[in-house]
């Protein structure tokens, strides 16, 4: 049994604030993935909770015990921090051995409870390699056997994939998942990459300049994305300005440039007000006839590229706007050439309103 | 500089630059000790005429080693906590130490040895703390204390620089796995850092078994190998100096190496934890008593000693004597004449010679970091080091004796081409290792944007390594104006600065403020130059 819970949890360094007011509640067995862009304080995160730094306010609880003065020995979290600092001048079962070392095992029981570790990560035939020998995946399973061996209930996990090929990356994760439930690990882990996090987690906390921007299932992050950044972050999003020219009940109508009109099923924005529409690009209908339906666009094929499952078309639309269409690469879909003309459809239900950002929507995109 | 860079693409330009280096080096650097320890190899059998000799002889190369195997591990074990004080403390106040910790460094040794002598055993110093009763007299206890006080900024300087770059994250993942604080340091920071403890081990290791000035200042009747040459050669036995000096320098080169070969490889022995004693060691009332400890033998094993010299000069402020006494160095009225003229020669033949190594030594030192030499790279790199590993009285000797055989060679000028030797591996080294640092990519990206060689070493390589080349001319200079072991053995009618103040320490016929004064001045000037150099190359930016 292994909680976590973050209280009013703030850090700065020298002036500037890493980790900004945190509350955070992890359960008992529970993968959460902390994700954010670079510098949103996902590693000051797991630092905290590991103990290598001391907050500046707040409080932080391991299975309901404060653990703010708490040396990092002490707290039973088993960190692999990115890069893994294996250690290099010691051999694979020495460095997965450390910890029940340092807590006072003897050598044998030491031994015996690293060679399972080993061998639940399929690594014990490597025991007496150095892990410079080894190769990115395995240095990674070897980080992962020595922090396990420590005893820890609670995995910390610093962009563990990060190191990694692509090929790699997909494949670990999965085993990544499995260990943790399997040896009923409280885990948090943390990345940059919203598909790993999609993938592994129970629940996602989307973390922005130090501050928790949003948190649930990732379903829900997926599709009720809160703001203009996480729906750009986690799986990105065609994005239209306009402002809303007519309010009716429980619906609305968005004007873009060249006077395009789209019909929304939202009307929490009063009219005149700038809003920004976004819409995944696999709900983005693309077809060569336009049908007599509701909010169709006319454009035509600027690019087209081929992604495996996918086929994506970039449409420049009449009015001047861009939009992505993502199609999955069936035998029956529609086929599009560069130049050619098309319609673009934007179904009411799949469209999300934002309020204008203050700084312009170019800037909230770059934001990551 | 149009020129150049159009030359310095030239292939044979290039070979001639790197050609003439490796000339200047045998011709200057390797071989002159060497041919002038073979040309008086037959007076080498004197000794077996003075058996007591040859006994005094043998102890006095052993206690050598001896001295500085001691020292070595004592700076080791004193220096690391202060190292680690320094890089890990949170206080302001630290960077204070910091700056305090290249103080004895920078002060000329014999200076330091006068300094040393008078706080443990002069009157004013220690034994008054003591009644006036003797504590420490002039002997090995003493010159076990000051090669303690001038070694251990070596360490300390080489720990700092490697802790700075140590990643902590071994450590943090150490104490997340369980590991008390020291025992994480024990079993995970210092054998990765390993390599830096051996460097620094060797660096302080050949200090201590080169150093003359200050040693014969403290020395009383003990002798080591550098004290037993200065003897012999001042009662003109010529057999014993060549025996003693051509022993100590194969024997430290042997040491050196078998030392710098075989530590690397030993292992930490010890794997095992008792969790229990090593969170003792860790609570912070431990930690306190560590700082403590370190910065106690710092200020009064290091610092006090280092400084006390100037205590003469403040107690002759508030009696009055230290007008009299200026008026007279100033007026270069009596010994000063002499003074003023041995602070002159130091200067020149410092300047001259860091010069000279700039110069010569600087395509080396390119040659050795990016290894242009291909397979023979490493045995010039290791060669290289020869110069600081034998005992600088030693070469001295040996080189004194290949530059008069040449007959014609003013005494400047072979005082002048012995500092160079003495000198020109510290610039070497710590060039090297500055270009090492700088990765080739960035010379590689700035010859495909189209600049020639010189461009790129003006551009690219001197800008990135600026620090460096200040920091090894400051070493070179200030080696060369404190150089003393060497001096002594090459110098007939001309006197250095340390010199001449060993001459006035044993010869006592100068007044104790005179020579407080004199040294005084060397600390000073030795200041002023490095306080110029540091303007220098900020001006120059």
């Amino acid at each position: 049994m292994t909680t976590v819970s973050l209280v009013d949890v703030t850090k700065k360094f020298d002036g500037i604030t890493a980790i900004n007011h945190i509350n955070l509640e992890i359960h008992d067995g529970e993968y959460v993935c902390i994700l954010g862009p670079t510098g949103s304080g996902k590693t000051t995160l797991l630092r905290l909770i590991a103990g290598v730094i001391k907050p500046d306010e707040g409080e932080i609880c391991i299975d309901g015990k404060l653990v703010n003065d708490v040396p990092p020995q002490e707290r039973g979290t088993a960190y692999v921090p990115q890069q893994y600092a294996l250690f290099p001048h010691l051999r694979v079962i020495e460095n997965v051995s450390f910890g029940p070392l340092a807590k006072g095992l003897n050598r044998s029981e030491a031994t015996q409870i690293s060679m399972q570790m080993l061998e639940m990560t399929r690594l014990a035939w490597r025991t007496n390699s150095f892990p410079g020998e080894l190769s990115g995946g395995m240095q990674q399973r070897v980080a992962l056997a020595r922090g396990l061996a420590s005893g820890a209930k609670l995995l910390l996990l610093d962009e563990p994939l990060g190191a990694l090929d692509a090929r790699l990356r997909v494949e670990l994760r999965y085993r990544l998942r499995e260990l943790a439930r399997e040896n009923n690990l409280t885990t948090i882990h943390v990345t940059h990459d919203q598909e790993e996090a999609t993938i592994v987690a129970d629940r996602i906390v989307v973390l922005r300049n130090g501050q928790i921007h949003q948190e649930g299932t990732p379903t829900y992050i997926y599709n009720q994305p809160k703001s203009i950044f996480v729906a750009n972050f986690v799986g990105g999003a065609n994005f239209l300005e306009g402002f809303i020219s007519e309010r009716k009940l429980g619906s609305s109508w968005v004007e873009l440039r060249g006077r395009f009109r789209i019909f929304i099923k939202d009307n929490s924005h009063s009219v005149g007000e700038r809003v920004v529409l976004a819409i995944r690009e696999e709900l983005s209908k693309i077809s060569k006839n336009g049908e007599d339906e509701v909010n169709i666009l006319r454009g035509t094929i600027k690019a087209t590229s081929f992604l495996g499952d996918f086929m994506s078309y970039e449409v420049l639309l009449e009015n001047g706007d861009t939009v992505n269409c993502k199609v999955p690469t069936t035998i029956n879909s529609e086929k599009f050439l560069i130049g050619e003309e098309a319609f673009v459809q934007l179904k009411p239900q799949d469209i999300r309103v934002y309020p204008y950002p203050p700084a312009g929507l170019y800037k909230e995109l770059e934001a990551l | 500089m149009r020129a150049l860079e159009g030359l310095s693409s030239k292939t044979i330009v290039r070979y001639l630059v790197y050609i003439f280096s490796l000339a200047f080096f045998f011709a200057f650097i390797l071989l002159p000790p060497i041919f002038g320890i073979l040309l008086k190899i037959n007076s080498l059998g004197e000794i077996y005429a003075y058996p007591e000799l040859l006994t005094g002889a043998h102890y006095a190369i052993i206690w050598s080693f001896i001295t500085a195997f001691i020292v070595s591990a004592l700076d080791l074990i004193a220096g690391l906590p202060l190292a680690w004080f320094i890089v890990r403390s949170k206080s302001r106040l630290i960077s204070i130490i910091d700056t305090l910790a290249d103080v004895p460094f920078l002060i000329p040794t014999v200076a330091l040895g006068y300094s040393a002598l008078l706080f443990w055993s002069g009157s004013g110093g220690i034994p008054n703390l003591f009644g006036g009763s003797m504590f420490v007299s002039p002997g090995f206890v003493l010159v076990l204390l000051l090669h303690f006080t001038f070694s251990f900024p070596v360490i300390v300087r080489v720990m700092v620089g490697e802790l700075l770059e140590y990643k902590e994250i071994y450590e943090f993942a150490a104490r997340t796995l369980g590991a008390q604080p020291f025992t994480a340091v024990r079993t995970i920071t210092l054998p990765l850092l390993k390599p830096a403890l051996v460097a620094s081990f060797l660096l302080s290791f050949s200090r201590s078994l080169s150093e003359t000035g200050a040693t014969i200042m403290v020395a009383g009747t003990f002798q080591n190998g550098p004290v037993y040459i200065k003897n012999m050669k001042d009662m003109g036995f010529e057999g014993p100096l060549v025996y003693v000096s051509s022993i100590l320098i194969l024997t430290s080169v042997l040491v050196f190496f078998l030392i710098s070969l075989i530590a690397p490889r030993s292992k930490f022995p010890i794997r095992k934890v008792w969790p229990k004693f090593e969170r003792k060691l860790s609570a912070p009332a431990s930690l306190r008593l560590r700082d403590s400890m370190a910065l106690f033998v710092f200020l009064f094993f290091v610092m006090a000693p280092s400084l006390f010299v100037l205590l003469p000069l403040i107690y002759a402020l508030f009696d009055g004597t230290l007008g009299g006494t200026l008026s007279l160095a100033l007026t270069s009225a009596g010994s000063w004449g002499d003074f003023w003229g041995s602070m002159l020669l130091s200067y020149s033949i410092g300047f001259i010679s860091t010069l000279t190594n700039i110069i010569a030594g600087l395509p080396i030192a390119i040659a050795i970091a990016r290894k242009k030499f291909a397979k023979a790279t490493p045995i010039l790199g290791a060669i290289v080091n020869i110069p600081i590993v034998v005992p600088s009285i030693a070469l001295g000797v040996s080189l004194s004796f290949f530059w008069r055989s040449l007959g014609s060679i003013p005494e400047f000028w072979a005082l002048v081409f012995s500092h160079t030797t003495i000198t020109y591996t510290y610039f070497i080294m710590s060039m090297s290792a500055a270009i090492e640092s700088i990765p080739t990519e960035m010379e590689e990206v700035a010859s495909t944007l189209g600049a020639k060689p010189f461009t790129i070493f003006r551009k690219i390589t001197l800008p990135l390594t600026k620090y460096s080349v200040f920091s090894a001319t400051i070493l070179v200079f200030t080696r060369s104006v404190g150089e003393t072991g060497a001096a002594m053995a090459v110098s007939q009618t001309l006197k250095t600065a340390p010199v001449l103040l060993v001459d006035w320490v044993k010869g006592g016929v100068v007044p104790q403020l005179t020579l407080a004064l004199g040294i005084g001045f060397l600390i000073l000037t030795s200041f002023l130059t490095l306080l110029l150099l540091r303007i220098a190359v900020r001006g120059g930016r």
